[in-house]
C-alpha cells in the first residue's frame, strides 16, 4: 500500500489539475465562507462589522497567498513553468529561423561529430570483449634477447609448453589468407588454423553445434556466423554438416561461432586443426592463453620464462618469454587513434559551442530590451535563467537529434569503410550508453549557449530599458564577444595545425624516395587454390608461366611476383623481378 | 518558536495529523468547523493560520486519507464537508504511534538533569 501512495497522490494531483478551475472556485466559497463565520463571531462578541472583518482576516492568514498556494497544490506548478519557458522558447526561436536553424546545424555538427566518435570508441574499445573473463587472456610468445623479436611456439612444441606451464592454459593459432570454396563463388578470407584446446581456453560456445577440441589432422572445421550465412543463402539447409574446401581439403563444418567471435581477427571465418605433419617441418604458432585460477599476470611471466629455458636446453639464456594482454594484442593499436579523436572532437564541439554562443549573443543584443522588461515587470532572476537554459537545451536538442542523425548514416559508412581494418568495426552502433554519453554533452552545451547568452542579455539590459536603445551593442557584450572570437580562432588553429601536420606527413612520404618508382604500376593479389604460399623455387614452371601471359597483354612493359608488396618489409623475402630479357633474383 | 505570550507556532507537518485525528473524533466537519475543534482542544496554545487548514485538507485528499462531499452547514449555507478515510485511519494510528515514541523521548531527554 505504501508503495502506491506517491503514485495515488500523482493521479490525484494530476485530476485536481484538470479540475483546477472548478476546484478553485469551490476553495474560493469554502474561505468567503470561513471568513463570514469568522466575522460574525467577532460582531456578536461586540466588534464592529468593520472590525470584525479585519479581525477575521487577520485569523485566517493571507487570503491570496492561501488561494495560490491551494492553486499551486492543484497540479505542477514546477513543471507546468518550465513547460511555458519551453513554449517562450520555442516562440523566440521560431521568431528568428534563419538563427535557430543555424545555431542547431552548428550543434549538430558538433555533437553528431562527438556522438560517432564515441560510438566508434564505445563499440571497438570500451565494450568488454567477448569472452568470458576477457582480462585473464594472455598471450604469450618466446623472446630471443639479442634483438627483443618475439616468435610464438612451434607446434610440436605446444602439447609439452601446457604440460609445463602451471598457470596458464595455452592454445596455438596462425592465420593466414586462403582460398575457399563450397559457398557459392570461390571466396579469400582469413583461415586460421589452430592447436590445442583453443575455444576451451577463449572460454566462447558455439551458437550451432559444439565446437569441437581440434586435433592435428581433423577434418572438421568451425566457421563464422557470416561464412554460415554465406553457406545457408548459397546451398540452403542449415550450415552445420555441410563441406567446405580450404585449400585442397575438405572439411565438415561441425560448429558455427557467435558473430561477436573473432580470434585472432575479426575476418577470420574459417577455424581448422593444424595439419598432421612431421614434428620438424611443423609451422610456428601465435600462443593464446588463459590464467588458471589465482594465477596473476606476474606468476604467469615467471612460469612462461622458465618454460622457454626449459625447452632451450642449449643456447636458452639467449631466450625469455613475453606475456601480454589480450586486450591489449586486439586492441592496443586502436587506442591512441580513437583518443586522439575524441579529443578533436571536443575541440570541435567547443568550437560549435562557441559559434552558437556569438549568434546567440548576436541576437541578445535585440533580446536585451525584453529582458529588461521582464526584470522591470519583477521577474526574478531564477526564472530569467530558467528560460535562457530551456531556450539554449532546446537548441542544443535539437542539435542532438539532428547529430544522432549524421552520426548514424556516418557510422554506417565507418562499418562499411573500417570492415577489417579497425577490429569489431561492424559492431559499432549508437547505444544507450553512446546516447546517454551525447546527451550528457547536449546538456553541457545547451547550458552553455543559453547561459552565456543570458549573461550577454541580461549586462546590457539595465542600460536597454533607461535609455530605449535597441541594437548598440553594450562594451561588455563586445568584448565578451570579441573574447569568443579569439578563443574560437585559437582552437581552430589547432585543429588546423594538426590536420596540416597529419596531410603535410602524408605528403613528405609521399615524395619520400621509395626505392621503387609507383607511377604506372599495377598490383594484384595472387591466391593459388591449393596452397597459401607461391614457392618461387618449386613453383618456377607456374610462375614462369603467369609472367608470361601478363607481359603479353597489352601494354604491359615488365611484370614480376613477390610476397609483400613495397614499402612493407619483414625479415625474410625474396623478390623476384621478371624483365623482358630475362630472370633477376634480388 | 514561540513568540511571546506563551503561544506556539504549530509545528511543521502536525496539523495534517491534527486534522485527521479531528476528523476521525468528531465526525465529518467543514473547515470553519475544523479550525473552531483544533482551536478549542489545544485551548489556545496554538497560533495557526485557519488558511492553513485547506491546505492541509487538500494534501490529505490528494493522499486520499480523507474525502470530500457537499453538505449544508448549521446555518444552512452550502459547504465542503471532510471525512476520514479507512487508509486515513491506519495513517492515523501509524502516526500517533510515531508520535507518542517520538514525544516520550523527548519528554526523557529534557528531563535529564546534571545530577541523574
Amino acid at each position: 500500500m505504501t508503495v502506491w501512495r506517491p503514485v495515488i497522490a500523482f493521479v490525484s494531483r494530476l485530476r485536481d489539475r484538470f479540475a483546477r478551475h472548478r476546484l478553485s472556485q469551490e476553495a474560493d466559497q469554502e474561505i468567503a465562507m470561513h471568513l463570514d463565520l469568522l466575522a460574525a463571531r467577532y460582531v456578536s462578541a461586540g466588534a464592529s462589522p468593520a472590525e470584525a472583518r479585519r479581525m477575521a482576516r487577520a485569523k485566517f492568514g493571507g487570503v491570496t497567498q492561501i488561494k495560490e498556494s491551494l492553486r499551486d497544490q492543484m497540479g505542477f506548478p514546477m513543471l507546468e513553468s518550465i513547460g511555458h519557458d519551453l513554449r517562450c522558447a520555442a516562440r523566440s526561436l521560431v521568431r528568428q529561423p534563419g538563427v535557430t536553424a543555424l545555431a542547431v546545424g552548428i550543434l549538430a555538427l558538433g555533437l553528431g561529430v562527438n556522438t560517432a566518435v564515441l560510438a566508434v570508441a564505445h563499440g571497438t574499445l570500451w565494450r568488454p570483449l567477448p569472452y568470458p573473463d576477457p582480462d585473464r587472456l594472455i598471450t604469450v610468445s618466446q623472446v630471443w634477447l639479442e634483438d627483443g623479436s618475439e616468435s610464438g611456439v612451434r607446434l610440436d612444441q605446444l602439447d609439452a609448453w601446457n604440460r609445463q606451464l602451471r598457470t596458464v592454459r595455452v592454445a596455438g593459432h596462425d592465420t593466414r589468407e586462403r582460398v575457399v570454396r563450397g559457398a557459392g563463388p570461390t571466396l579469400v578470407t582469413e583461415v586460421a588454423t589452430v592447436a590445442g584446446d583453443f575455444f576451451g581456453v577463449l572460454g566462447v560456445p558455439a551458437v550451432h553445434g559444439v565446437a569441437p577440441r581440434l586435433m592435428n589432422g581433423d577434418s572438421r572445421a568451425v566457421i563464422s556466423a557470416a561464412l554460415s550465412r554465406v553457406l545457408e543463402k548459397e546451398n540452403g539447409g542449415s550450415a552445420l554438416g555441410q563441406t567446405v574446401t580450404v585449400g585442397e581439403g575438405r572439411y565438415d563444418v561441425a560448429a558455427v561461432m557467435p558473430a561477436e567471435f573473432g580470434f585472432p581477427s575479426a575476418n577470420v571465418d574459417v577455424w581448422l586443426a593444424a595439419p598432421a605433419v612431421a614434428p620438424e617441418s611443423s609451422g610456428w604458432y601465435q600462443v593464446v592463453g588463459r590464467l588458471r585460477d589465482g594465477a596473476t599476470f606476474a606468476q604467469a611471466r615467471e612460469d612462461a620464462i622458465r618454460v622457454v629455458r626449459e625447452n632451450r636446453d642449449a643456447g636458452g639464456d639467449g631466450w625469455s618469454a613475453a606475456i601480454g594482454s589480450v586486450e591489449e594484442a586486439l586492441l592496443g593499436e586502436l587506442r591512441p587513434v580513437v583518443r586522439v579523436s575524441i579529443a578533436a572532437t571536443l575541440l570541435v564541439l567547443v568550437v560549435a559551442c562557441s559559434n552558437t554562443v556569438s549568434l546567440l549573443i548576436g541576437r541578445s543584443v535585440l533580446r536585451r530590451r525584453e529582458f529588461a522588461v521582464r526584470i522591470a515587470l519583477g521577474s526574478g532572476m531564477g526564472r530569467l535563467v530558467r528560460a535562457a537554459l530551456v531556450e539554449g537545451l532546446a537548441l542544443a536538442t535539437g542539435g542532438f537529434v539532428l547529430g544522432l542523425a549524421t552520426a548514424g548514416v556516418g557510422l554506417r559508412l565507418f562499418a562499411t569503410a573500417g570492415a577489417g581494418v579497425v577490429p569489431r568495426a561492424d559492431a559499432v552502433a549508437i547505444e544507450l550508453p553512446v546516447v546517454l554519453a551525447g546527451l550528457v554533452l547536449t546538456l553541457l552545451a545547451g547550458v552553455v549557449c543559453g547561459g552565456a547568452s543570458l549573461a550577454a542579455a541580461v549586462r546590457g539590459s539595465g542600460g536597454a530599458l533607461r535609455w530605449g536603445t535597441v541594437a548598440t551593442g553594450s562594451r561588455t557584450a563586445g568584448r565578451l564577444r570579441a573574447g569568443l572570437v579569439a578563443g574560437q580562432i585559437a582552437l581552430s588553429i589547432v585543429l588546423l595545425t594538426g590536420a596540416g601536420l597529419l596531410v603535410r606527413t602524408v605528403d613528405r612520404l609521399l615524395d619520400e624516395e621509395s626505392g621503387f618508382e609507383p607511377r604506372q604500376a599495377l598490383t594484384a593479389r595472387l591466391m593459388l587454390a591449393d596452397t597459401p604460399f607461391i614457392h618461387g623455387m618449386a613453383d618456377t614452371a607456374f610462375v614462369d608461366t603467369l609472367l608470361e601471359r601478363v607481359r603479353g597483354l597489352p601494354g604491359v612493359q615488365a611484370a614480376g611476383v613477390g610476397s609483400l608488396l613495397p614499402p612493407d618489409d619483414a625479415p625474410l623475402s625474396v623478390l623476384f623481378v621478371y624483365n623482358r630479357g630475362g630472370r633477376r633474383q634480388l | 518558536m514561540a513568540i511571546g505570550e506563551g503561544r506556539t507556532d504549530v509545528l511543521q507537518g502536525t496539523l495534517d495529523l491534527m486534522v485527521l485525528k479531528t476528523l476521525e473524533v468528531m465526525g465529518p466537519q467543514h473547515g470553519y468547523g475544523l479550525a473552531r475543534r483544533i482551536e478549542q482542544i489545544s485551548d489556545d496554545v496554538l497560533r495557526l493560520n485557519e488558511g492553513t487548514v485547506y491546505a492541509s485538507l487538500l494534501r490529505l485528499r490528494q493522499q486520499g486519507w480523507i474525502s470530500a462531499s457537499w453538505g449544508r452547514s448549521e446555518n444552512n449555507r452550502r459547504a465542503k464537508f471532510y471525512a476520514i478515510t479507512g487508509a486515513g485511519r491506519r495513517r492515523l494510528a501509524a502516526q500517533t504511534e510515531d508520535w507518542e515514541r517520538i514525544a516520550d523521548v523527548m519528554a526523557r531527554v529534557l528531563r535529564l538533569s546534571p545530577d541523574s
